[in-house]
């Protein structure tokens, strides 16, 4: 993977629609955007589509990177992610609605954001780690392969209902502890 | 992203609401009158940016990169840039450079005439394998439509590949590129920028000068200042044509 600099510098070269930068933004990440959509989707067929969908959304929405406030990778994997649960929830209109809403603070010059990006990975493994492990095998399930409450009560065999309160006290118990 | 957000401590479950939003469990009404409130709400969008962070970190920590087919590139380039300015994706294509061989007969004829122009040894028979080295070889590039170049190249006996701009010059805020193509090659190889000058001198160095020999063909295309970023073309093709001994 190349260095975050570069990606970010690549992606403010796509805003101003440059072809070549856009060519290597592509050589440098959609392995990793690929392996999102295939983690989600589980179909090689159904995820190249998607990954097209994703860079076509990129190129369209470079100019507004900076707005969001993420890292590149958080940016470029949130928009795969995202591209990903809605082809598997076809029916649903776009979860990135909240890319139209503009950001509260104006995005940090200095990194400081960057640099506790670097740091998020860790942090939150450690924290899932702390928690039950059906339990963190449950927010995995449902962030990285795109799991619908429906679909989780199903595999653990419990009402929706109780899906619902169990996954959420999950998450109250992971931001407490990334909050520590 | 940082956690900007405040509402966490004092308010776990608004800050669950904003994780189930991220990891799109909310649906229907719950999902219209979040979105509602994403709105008119800055800490709420805090809170959801801040979970997509985490959840993408996660990603990146554990999804296994898996490079994509290489023809989804090309077809992605295609659907955004259309069939005609998808032009890297022709470099890669081995009916491409076949064209190539019909440009170098096509301007056999402006060859001799350059021949014939230039103080130069009379052509002798085309050897049947390789060409002598020192042998003059050159070219006059085919334009491809619209670029307007008219662009004469001659190998000399010392190696270095001289340039003649006859017409056209660089686009705006754009340079050019002199590229060496032989068939079966993978991937061109750099020669040098062509500058604005009528005349561009290029010397490749020994290993490069060496290739000329099997018979090769010279392109130039279209590239940011300084040249391909990536060692590799990155613009349009602007014009072509085949090397052949004098």
């Amino acid at each position: 993977m190349h260095e975050r600099t570069d990606i970010e510098a690549l992606i403010a070269r796509v805003a101003l629609r440059d072809r070549a930068a856009f060519g290597a933004l592509y050589d440098a990440t959609s392995a990793k955007l690929f392996g999102v959509c295939l983690r989600v989707l589980k179909d090689r067929e159904v995820a190249e589509e998607v990954l097209q969908e994703t860079y076509v959304k990129i190129w369209n929405r470079a100019n507004r990177y900076r707005v969001t406030g993420h890292s590149p990778m958080t940016w470029l994997i949130t928009l795969a992610r995202n591209t990903a649960i809605d082809r598997l929830r076809a029916a649903l209109p776009e979860t990135d609605a909240i890319d139209d809403i503009p950001a509260i603070a104006a995005p940090d010059p200095d990194g400081e954001a960057r640099a506790i990006a670097a740091d998020e990975a860790r942090r939150i493994r450690d924290c899932l780690a702390e928690l039950e492990v059906d339990r963190a095998a449950a927010v995995r399930a449902v962030y990285l392969e795109g799991r619908s409450y429906a679909e989780m009560a199903e595999r653990y065999s419990v009402p929706l209902n109780t899906m619902k309160t169990w996954l959420r006290r999950s998450l109250i118990s992971l931001r407490e502890c990334l909050s520590r | 992203m940082t956690d900007r957000t405040e509402i966490t401590p004092e308010r776990p479950e608004e800050d669950a609401l904003a994780a189930e939003y991220a990891l799109g469990l909310l649906e229907g009404a719950a999902r219209r009158s979040f979105e509602a409130r994403l709105a008119a709400e800055p800490g709420l969008v805090a809170a959801v940016r801040a979970w997509e962070a985490r959840f993408a970190a996660l990603a990146e920590a554990e999804v296994e990169e898996l490079a994509p087919p290489p023809r989804l590139k090309a077809a992605l380039e295609a659907d955004l840039f259309g069939p005609e300015q998808a032009l890297p994706s022709l470099w890669d294509r081995v009916a491409f450079w076949r064209g190539l061989a019909f440009a170098a007969t096509a301007v056999a004829g402006v060859a001799v005439f350059f021949a014939i122009a230039t103080p130069a040894p009379p052509p002798g028979p085309a050897p049947a394998e390789g060409i002598p080295p020192g042998t003059i070889l050159m070219s006059h590039l085919v334009p491809v439509e619209g670029s307007g170049l008219g662009l004469a190249v001659t190998r000399e006996p010392d190696g270095t590949l001289q340039v003649r701009r006859v017409a056209g010059g660089p686009n705006a805020g754009r340079t050019q590129e002199v590229w060496l193509v032989r068939e079966g090659d993978p991937a061109p190889i750099s020669l040098g920028l062509l500058s604005d000058a009528p005349l561009t001198t290029l010397r490749p160095g020994p290993e490069i000068a060496a290739l000329f020999e099997a018979g090769a063909s010279v392109a130039i295309s279209d590239e940011p200042p300084g040249g391909s970023p990536t060692g590799a073309p990155t613009g349009a093709i602007l014009a072509a044509g085949a090397l052949v001994p004098l």
